[in-house]
């Protein structure tokens, strides 16, 4: 196991140099400059070229990207172009927020859909089932973000029981933290889990028509132990893959979520360092978002073997 | 001229809703912190280098200049507290007010005047407001509470140059060279610059030795970060913010009848315009772009771009300013005949294709280019819409590479600001390709000239020159909107789109 995580590890370091020079060039190629963006309409070309050798960026793309890896590789993401700001500093003030709408909102997500994906699964045929099951398609069509709008209308404005924005850290009290999370984590985490539901409804239909759910049946096994520890233990390898992939998308964050919430997250990082061509800033969150992604995978395949005895590294 | 008479300056009439409650007369209140919705993070603190708006939303509070303009726009004293001009027009000295000390307990000198606008002027700083500086010789401080700006040319219009725009702040030098004056800067303003919370939150507090007397009357603001314009009109709704920066425009109507929301408009000191190519066929061609001039509807654009939140106009200048005129001849109705007679004289019977480039920055600017594309359909042009994202937009620009393009031109105080940089033969931000001798000889004679109603005729002949050549059709001017709660008083929405707290002050 030990080996088995140790090369996976080594991996995802590939996997890190090798999108880091994919973003580097991708985002090369892009028209478009930072000194020009960061002077505005009404600077001359002159000054565009002094700010341009300023920041390195007359050099040759491969000097450009030995240099960055080299800081990299020296503990140094480098300083935004635009602000001065320190891209390790921001990426660290943004995970806070990202991980507690990516964790709140997939908390909803399975609140939601193990039970209901549960019920859709064992009581096939009943009404509740179909209005989850109608409820779920729904809940795939619509986009988070209107939801999020709807939420503000009803929640904030009408009723005024949630704030419309913002985000409040942990360390100013829980209460506090909860109320500021609590819209963008339903929009979210609504969503999520009705996309979650057909998983496990599936996963589950799958596994409830396995012989050895006929044998425990046979045995006169009461109905909850059936499907809760025989189906849903054998169910639960492809919910967590599914899980994992979702809660890795939230983590890599809801860019829209965070703009319509004006949450200060990694997605919105990355966002407004495309359109400012913040190049270092970009690279710094487009590596983070890729590593979070592969450990994630890699989180997910360890709880395999746990989850799963048969599975061995 | 009679109209003229009661238009003694660039004043623009700011109009208050709500303002019947008669709380003029109320007593300013100490204490409480502003909270202000603001719609996008601002990008860097140096108010030498950043270009952005939001930026300078928190710098106006956070810095001086050496002189200022007032909320009727016209220069004002500010750091000096008094000035002279040499009778030929090119010495100018000003007296410096004592006592001004910047935020980190130093007294502010003379030096630090002239080490700030050489720094704007230094190519190796990369100042986008260096053009500003274009006409000076010389900076000097004799003394500590001299300084002295040495003209190569008369130049009237400077201290609008060095007063109008925060982008001119006077910088602490130490500030600079710790390296630290674009994440955490030190100006001698009302208000002390304490965090910025990227993407979230820039905090001020009250500057306990500011140089006016008796302000500001806050202890601080808030600025917080709420791009979307929905959520940001409901969090003023809700009360979680006080003031915000900008309200929906197809919402202005619906928000005047609230009687918990204040609404400030003033018409703004940008305008928005068509600007054609003139390198590109066949758009050299003067009847080429009269026809379209007096083709398109500018009511319908403007509404199309900013429902009520603009005034259709064929002139660049607003007006209830001093420097406007009489002069529209493509107001009224469209004379589509004319146009199309204009198209067959210059060999364009039936027409031509072109393309009109916009960018998403802007999304007013995509819907203008929608419907100015369905107007000239009907005298045969036919125009493909290019909408870019902003980066790409500004690099098409300036490689020449478009037919027309849409835009604006923002922070217009002196006339100036309107027409030199645009059109005059070889400016770096002619971008039309523009060339006219006579023009330019007004140009410059209305930069030197020193009387006002002189300098007014010339500037109605530019205005008249540039509407009928027709390198940039003027399209509309758009309001400047604020919003607030009713409990904020002291403050006003400016043409000039300054925001300025140090004044404001919250009632209980």
């Amino acid at each position: 196991m030990t080996a088995y995580i140790t090369r996976r590890l080594f991996t995802t370091l590939l996997i890190a140099v090798g999108i880091s020079i994919l973003v580097f060039l991708i985002v090369r190629t892009l028209p478009g400059d930072p000194a020009r963006i960061m002077l505005g309409i009404q600077a001359d070309e002159t000054r565009i070229e002094t700010l341009r050798e300023e920041l390195g960026l007359d050099k040759p793309i491969f000097i450009q990207y030995g240099i960055w890896l080299n800081n990299v590789v020296h503990g140094d993401l480098g300083s935004s172009v635009i602000t001065g700001q320190s891209v390790s500093g921001s990426i660290l003030n943004r995970l806070p927020v990202t991980f507690s709408l990516a964790l709140s909102a997939l908390f909803v997500a399975l609140l939601i859909a193990i039970p209901a994906g549960t019920i859709t699964a064992v009581k096939r045929d009943s009404y509740l089932a179909s209005i989850i099951t109608v409820l779920s398609q729904i809940g795939v069509g619509i986009p988070n973000f209107w939801l999020g709008i709807i939420f503000i209308l009803v929640f904030a404005q009408w009723t005024q029981l949630f704030p419309s924005f913002g985000y409040e850290p942990l360390s100013n009290g829980f209460f506090s933290w909860a109320r500021h999370l609590a819209l963008p984590a339903l929009s979210v985490g609504l969503i999520t889990g009705a996309i979650i539901t057909r998983f496990v409804r599936s996963a589950m239909l799958e596994a409830l028509n396995q012989d050895f759910i006929k044998v425990a049946r046979a045995k006169g096994l009461r109905e909850s132990v059936v499907v809760f520890r025989h189906t849903f233990k054998n169910a639960i390898i492809p919910i967590v893959t599914v899980v994992g992939l979702q809660l890795a998308y939230l983590l890599s964050g809801v860019v829209v979520i965070e703009v319509v919430f004006a949450l200060p997250g990694l997605g919105r990082l990355a966002f407004n360092s495309v359109t400012r061509r913040d190049y270092p800033m970009l690279q710094g969150a487009v590596l983070t978002i890729a590593i979070s992604f592969t450990l994630i995978n890699l989180l997910v395949d360890v709880l395999y073997a746990y989850l799963d005895p048969r599975i061995k590294y | 001229m009679s109209h003229k008479t009661r238009l003694f300056s660039l004043l623009i009439v700011v109009l208050f809703v709500g303002f019947v409650f008669g709380l003029a007369a109320e007593e300013p209140k100490y204490g409480g912190e502003l909270i202000a919705g603001i719609s996008a993070d601002p990008v860097g603190f140096d108010p030498h280098k950043t270009s952005a708006y939001s930026s300078f939303e928190v710098l106006e509070n956070v810095y001086n200049t050496l002189v200022t303009v007032g909320d009727d726009l016209t220069p004002q004293p500010a750091i000096a507290k008094s000035w002279e001009v040499s009778e030929d027009g090119l010495t100018w000295t000003f007296h410096i007010r004592e006592g001004i000390k910047f935020h980190n307990g130093r007294t502010l000198v003379a030096g630090d005047i002239e080490y700030s606008l050489e720094r704007i002027m230094d190519p190796d700083t990369g100042s986008g407001a260096a053009w500003r500086l274009a006409t000076v010789e010389n900076i000097s401080a004799p003394d500590d509470d001299t300084v002295v700006i040495a003209l190569q040319n008369p130049y009237p219009g400077l201290l609008t140059k060095v007063g109008g725009y925060k982008g001119m702040a006077i910088v602490a030098k130490e500030n600079v060279e710790s390296g630290k004056i674009n994440t955490h800067p030190v100006g001698t303003g009302p208000f002390e610059f304490v965090e910025h919370v990227p993407g979230d939150r820039v905090v001020l507090s009250k500057n306990e030795e500011y140089w006016e007397e008796e302000l500001p009357y806050l202890d601080g603001i808030n600025f917080r970060v709420i791009p979307d314009e929905t959520v940001r009109k409901t969090s003023l709704l809700t009360g979680e913010v006080h003031w915000i920066d900008s309200v929906p425009s197809q919402e202005i109507e619906q928000l005047k009848k609230r009687d918990n929301v204040v609404l400030g408009e003033s018409s703004g000191t940008a305008y928005w315009y068509a600007a054609f190519n003139l390198d590109h066929e066949p758009f050299g061609d003067r009847r080429v772009r009269k026809a379209i001039a007096m083709s398109i509807n500018r009511s319908e654009i403007a509404a199309a771009a900013k429902w009520d939140a603009a005034v259709a106009n064929d002139s660049p200048v607003p007006e209830a300013s001093y420097w406007s005129t009489d002069y529209h001849p493509y107001l009224g109705e469209q004379n589509h005949d004319k146009a199309e007679e204009l198209l067959t004289e210059a060999g364009y019977p039936n027409g031509f294709n072109a393309g009109v480039m916009v960018s998403t920055q802007y999304p007013g600017t995509v819907r203008a280019a929608q419907v100015m594309q369905a107007q000239v359909a009907r005298i045969g042009v036919n125009l493909k819409i290019r909408t870019l994202e902003w980066g790409t937009w500004l690099e098409e620009q300036s490689a020449g590479n478009f037919d027309i393009y849409i835009n604006g031109w923002i922070g217009n105080l002196d006339p100036d600001d309107y027409f030199y940089a645009q059109h005059y033969t070889g400016e770096v931000f002619n971008f039309t390709g523009y060339s006219n001798e006579e023009l330019d000889e007004l140009l410059d004679e209305g930069r030197m000239e020193p009387v006002k109603e002189k300098r007014y005729e010339l500037y109605s002949e530019i205005q008249k020159t540039l509407i009928d050549d027709a390198p940039y059709v003027y399209i509309y001017i758009p309001k400047v909107v604020h919003a607030w709660r009713p409990i904020v008083k002291g403050y006003t929405t400016r043409p000039d789109e300054a925001l300025k707290f140090k004044a404001t002050w919250i009632a209980s």
